[in-house]
């Protein structure tokens, strides 16, 4: 894991933001944490945490996101104005763009895929999430943008060792300073899209890339399910459920989705 | 009455009706579709708001900003109680995870820049603080519920 903790490579990967700082730790409780910290010190747009393990990383509501060894566990920091913020979800973008930067290591045959709005899929398994967490300070908005990413085979504790992969898996290994260039090559052209209202090809992207969009599935919410079809996404990222007999349309905001048969 | 179309138009001259009759609020419904437009002032910041594209969406449509502090129809409130309003479409979580305990409860105290709860929207979890040191009387809305543009969720009332 030595290239892991070259910082100089990672600032190199990074070529986004190029005056940010980057911070490299072999381990760390959380990445999201540690920017958050250093957000709140006033670090500008672009700065960089990386870690090859995390104690306590996260996923949505406090579950906690297995980070072993062999994965690579960045958070980098946003500065949105409003109007970004109506624009479509960084989150989504996020997802996108590791999808972008795995076509360049993985099989042809094996094309990532997203879980709305922003797993990232390989056969299926989930191999990469995204976490945003975002608070409002004198400074303006800072958002946390967290990705989790099994690059190098790693042992799964066995809740999620049939639900979860790695690249590794797939037969490619990139080196993590190779995929994080690939990332932020990806991510600074989709996000700069996305400031100059070019959104909307950027939906049709990610849309190509939602195997459940069209069909029937159930969104599991905070307190509830709801079953429709995925019938497409708002401008914003949404997810637009439509009822089985097509006359309402809902757009969610959050939830879980999961495939149901047609009846 | 005419039934609403989203389409951009139509969106106009809606909004351009509220600004004339100062219209805080408006909902235009029929058996399928829903057109609810929430207007504030400007100098309040809003996230994440959803624009419009899908033809003919109903629920979320066409929200153009939130409302201003103030519950429609609710009595009025002491001049000391402030309304923390939802600056954002998003689900709204009154703890950090499930099983934790709330951030914050009816008749706790709070201070400036404590966080009230959290909205997610898009998986990002947007922490929603105390802009003044006061007491919560009343948390308005319930774990795991959708809110809008605008929805009052909790009274505090300032400390003096």
């Amino acid at each position: 894991m030595t290239e892991l903790l070259d910082q100089g490579a990672f600032l190199a990967a990074r070529a986004w933001c190029a005056e940010a700082p980057v911070e490299v730790h072999e381990e760390l409780p959380s990445t999201n944490d540690r920017l958050a910290q250093l957000a709140e010190e006033g670090a500008p747009e672009g700065t960089l945490v990386v870690a090859g393990s995390q104690t306590a990383g996260r996923g949505r509501h406090g579950r906690s996101w297995s980070s072993p060894e062999g994965g690579l566990y960045f958070s980098f920091l946003l500065r949105p104005d409003e109007a970004m913020l109506r624009r479509l979800a960084p989150t989504l973008v996020g997802g996108l763009a590791v999808c972008q930067a795995l076509d360049g290591f993985t099989p042809e045959e094996t094309r990532p895929q997203l879980k709305w709005p922003n797993d990232v899929l390989l056969d299926g398994r989930k191999v990469a999430g995204v976490l945003g967490e975002m608070t409002r300070g004198s400074d303006g908005y800072r958002l946390v943008l967290g990705l989790g990413i099994n690059l190098a085979a790693v042992e799964f504790p066995d809740d999620v060792s049939e639900i979860a992969t790695s690249v590794a898996a797939t037969g490619a290994c990139p080196e993590p300073t190779a995929f994080l260039a690939a990332f932020f090559e990806s991510f600074t052209g989709l996000y700069r899209s996305v400031e100059r209202g070019g959104g909307a090809l950027i939906l049709a992207q990610a849309s190509a890339r939602m195997p459940s969009l069209g069909k029937p599935i159930r969104l599991h919410l905070a307190n509830e399910s709801v079953t429709g079809i995925f019938s497409g996404l708002s401008a914003t990222g949404g997810l637009v459920l439509e009822s089985e007999d097509g006359t309402q349309r809902n757009v969610h905001l959050a939830g879980e989705v999961e495939a149901v048969r047609p009846r | 009455m005419e039934h609403p179309q989203v389409d951009l138009d139509h969106l106009r001259d809606l909004m351009n009706l509220m600004e004339q009759f100062d219209f805080d609020e408006l909902e235009v419904r029929d058996d399928a579709k829903r057109l609810h437009l929430v207007r504030r002032p400007r100098n309040q910041p809003q996230q994440m708001a959803p624009a419009v594209v899908v033809p003919g969406m109903v629920g979320a449509a066409a929200p153009i900003a939130a409302a201003a502090a103030g519950e429609p129809g609710a009595e009025a409130l002491p001049a000391d109680v402030e309304v923390i309003t939802s600056p954002m479409v998003g689900t709204f979580y009154s703890a950090s995870s499930p099983d934790a305990s709330p951030f914050v409860s009816d008749g706790e105290e709070v201070k400036e820049e404590q966080v009230l709860c959290i909205i997610e929207a898009m998986k990002v979890m947007n922490e929603i603080k105390a802009e003044c040191t006061g007491t919560v009387l009343k948390v308005l809305v319930a774990n795991g519920e959708a809110v809008e543009y605008g929805e009052p969720l909790f009274h505090i009332r300032r400390d003096s």
